[in-house]
């Protein structure tokens, strides 16, 4: 792309430029500020992790050539590296799948024809307004396992006081908690379902209802088909978010307990900023990049069987 | 003391040229309660000396080692820096902290208390001076040991008293436990800083390499171990949760009978809870008798990281702030300062019992090689104290780890 971008203006005719170039430079012009900022601050220090990951760099006082020893450390001598990377997929199984169910439920919800819609839509976007640590406190307060709210309705509804879970102190329970509270934020998603909803030819559950078909299956042969692309970029973006997820367990648990919740980028952080092996932690960084990407293609690959891009020819 | 402290900066100045400078101070007070005080002592240094004059920034706790780091990265950083007292070394070894040794440190050493003198030290050079740290004590509760036909009068000094006494304050309402007279993890002193108190050490004497499996290591994970079996695991945590801060405090609230904590603990409770009968001593050990690491403290040194434009004037700034700036920080904030002088300016009945617990206090470095050993520790100790593991096997798989990580770091 930048390569084609030179040619106009380092040999320039003597007849000036064609049509075709004025347009090409004037392209690149307007995208120029975000080329520039991407050079500078993305490939940039990309690159330079890249390099980073084969040294020992560890910002102020080394910078040794030292092949693939990262790697190679990684996969054979670090258990936490598997511990975090299975927790980071555990969370992603679970969080994602769960996430979209979410979305997609409170947008079904959320387009009915009720008194008050406005005022509902405007609730269940708040959580993607109210962010931040003080909202993860309130969460703290929610899994609390003797005053907190979940505990406390379980123990009403009968739970015996010795099967109530520990949540963030249990090892069993600190992701299921991580993961339900992913879906407060989820919710706040349901802006793009509801959009697509909206995009839904009302005459297709005419035809359906005129077949006989039931609300469920109008949902799963004509909503869940025509809004699949929406699920299908939800999926992708929510796959890779999860990869990245781990600032929640940094104020809330610390990876802890047991490094139940040690996820793959709080591990990336610790390694990088506690233990200041930069070049180690630049290695963690390419592996997740590699492991996202990779997901990415098999989803894209697999998406051909689900999703329904209208207007396309098979 | 003042006037040869002037009269070098004097000197100090001459050497510069009359030129004012400006150093910029990074330290993570911002509060209500301690701003005011920060603000204090630069307004009297910056009145003192015209030509080097400070700025301060508020940095935010979490945030201040990673932005000091970058800050050294890109060249640019603070000319002095207040940042945690454990890592020091760490800096030193990797070029980040200035050594102040050349800048005459050394004739500062016998003003301080060298415990806290020796954490800045780094193969035989000094790379900071101490400003403020801490000291724990066992804080009980009176009135519940009279209730529970304790004397008062006569607090635990053994690890087996400490134990016998905690038996007699636990009180079950039926299944649960709603009061627990001592546990040995709650408060603030974990399971290095009990291995600390039984005399032993998780490092060998230069930090390099752990000893996770020592034999006062594994003891002391066991005593912990059966202590909370003896309760049940699961109700040491449940009942750990319920803790809460100001009038939630659990020594406050009477939910803990016993518990150790910082001296400032005393100012706390004298504010949240001013008619609480209690008392305040020595952490017990297992012998009864004090040693040099019985007591705990964490804290915070003044450093010049490396790259400053001005270090001379800097250190002229640190030195200052060592000394007659922790007697300002210490008068109206209560904390421990490193500085002798400074200490004794304080009468306080706290500050009289901090002064005398010093010796007994081990304020122990990170690992240079593996500063973040302490996830991997916790590790450990939850799996053996909550979850069932053998207390050697955990440690020794935790002492793996850390060598791993040693290793791969020298």
């Amino acid at each position: 792309m930048s390569r084609a971008a030179p040619a106009p203006i380092f040999r320039p005719r003597r007849r000036g430029l064609n049509g075709r170039q004025r347009e090409a430079l004037w392209g690149y012009l307007f995208i120029a500020p975000w080329l520039i900022g991407f050079l500078a601050f993305v490939l940039g220090p990309m690159l330079f992790s890249l390099y980073t990951s084969f040294t020992n760099y560890d910002i102020t006082s080394r910078f040794d050539w030292v092949g693939v020893r990262n790697y190679v450390g990684l996969f054979t001598q670090d258990s936490r590296f598997w511990k975090a990377l299975g927790n980071t997929a555990y969370y992603a199984t679970f969080a994602v799948p769960l996430g979209i169910a979410t979305g997609l439920l409170i947008a079904t919800l959320l387009n009915q024809q009720v008194p008050g819609q406005r005022l509902f839509r405007t609730i269940f976007f708040l959580p993607k307004v109210l962010t931040g640590v003080a909202v993860l406190l309130l969460w703290l307060w929610v899994f609390n396992p003797q005053v907190g709210l979940i505990n406390t309705a379980l123990y009403r509804l009968g739970v015996n006081e010795n099967n109530l879970p520990l949540w963030f102190g249990d090892p069993v329970w600190s992701k299921p908690a991580l993961i339900i509270m992913s879906m407060w934020t989820a919710a706040g998603s349901f802006m793009f379902y509801l959009a697509a909803l909206k995009g839904v030819p009302r005459d297709l559950y005419e035809s359906a209802q005129i077949d006989g078909a039931s609300p469920v299956r109008q949902f799963w042969a004509v909503t869940v088909p025509l809004i699949s692309p929406v699920i299908f970029f939800k999926l992708i973006t929510g796959i890779s978010a999860a990869m990245q997820f781990w600032s929640e367990s940094l104020v809330l648990t610390k990876g802890g307990p047991s490094d139940s919740t040690l996820f793959y980028g709080l591990y990336i952080w610790q390694t990088a900023f506690t233990d200041l092996r930069m070049g180690y932690a630049s290695a963690m960084a390419w592996i997740l990049l590699l492991i996202t990407l990779a997901i990415t293609g098999v989803q894209l690959w697999l998406s051909k069987r689900w999703v329904h891009y209208e207007g396309e020819v098979r | 003391m003042k006037n040869i402290l002037l009269l070098t900066t004097a000197a100090l100045l001459g050497q510069a040229g009359a030129q004012a400078v400006t150093l910029d101070l990074w330290a993570h007070w911002g509060s209500e309660q301690r701003r005011p005080t920060i603000n204090r002592i630069i307004d009297t240094w910056n009145k003192k000396n015209p030509n080097i004059q400070v700025k301060y920034t508020f940095v935010p706790f979490d945030q201040l080692p990673t932005k000091t780091l970058a800050a050294i990265a890109a060249k640019n950083p603070p000319d002095v820096v207040v940042i945690d007292i454990r890592t020091t070394p760490l800096r030193a070894a990797k070029n980040q902290a200035t050594n102040l040794s050349p800048l005459g440190a050394e004739k500062l050493k016998s003003q301080f208390y060298p415990n806290l003198w020796a954490t800045a030290t780094y193969k035989g050079a000094q790379y900071g001076l101490p400003f403020v740290t801490d000291t724990r004590f066992l804080y009980y509760n009176k009135d519940l040991f009279k209730e529970a036909g304790l004397n008062p009068n006569k607090p635990p000094a053994t690890w087996d008293e400490l134990e016998a006494y905690a038996k007699r304050l636990d009180k079950k309402t039926g299944p649960v436990y709603s009061r627990i007279g001592f546990h040995p993890l709650y408060g603030s002193f974990g399971l290095e800083s009990w291995v600390a108190n039984a005399g032993g050490s998780m490092w060998d004497e230069e930090m390099v390499n752990p000893r996770f499996t020592n034999p006062a290591a594994v003891k002391t994970l066991t005593w912990i171990k059966d202590w909370t079996d003896r309760l049940g695991a699961r109700n040491v945590q449940a009942f750990k949760s319920s803790f809460g801060s100001g009038a939630q405090d659990p020594f406050i609230s009477g939910k803990l009978g016993m518990i150790i904590d910082i001296g400032g603990y005393a100012a706390t409770l004298k504010k949240y809870a001013p008619n609480l009968n209690y008392g305040m001593v020595r952490i017990p050990t297992p012998t009864g008798q004090p040693g040099p690491g019985t007591s705990s403290g964490g804290g915070f040194n003044l450093e010049i990281p490396v790259g400053s434009k001005h270090p001379r004037e800097a250190f002229a700034f640190a030195r200052w702030m060592a000394t007659e700036g922790a007697r300002i920080w210490a008068q109206e904030q209560n904390d421990f300062p490193g500085a002798k002088n400074a200490s004794l300016s304080v009468t306080t009945p706290a500050f009289r019992l901090m002064s005398a617990n010093m010796k007994y206090t081990v304020v122990s470095s990170a690992p240079p090689y593996a500063p973040s050993y302490g996830s991997l520790l916790d590790k450990a100790v939850e799996d053996a104290v909550y979850r069932g593991q053998d207390p050697r096997q955990a440690l020794e798989g935790a002492q793996g780890q850390v060598q791993r990580l040693v290793n791969s770091n020298k």
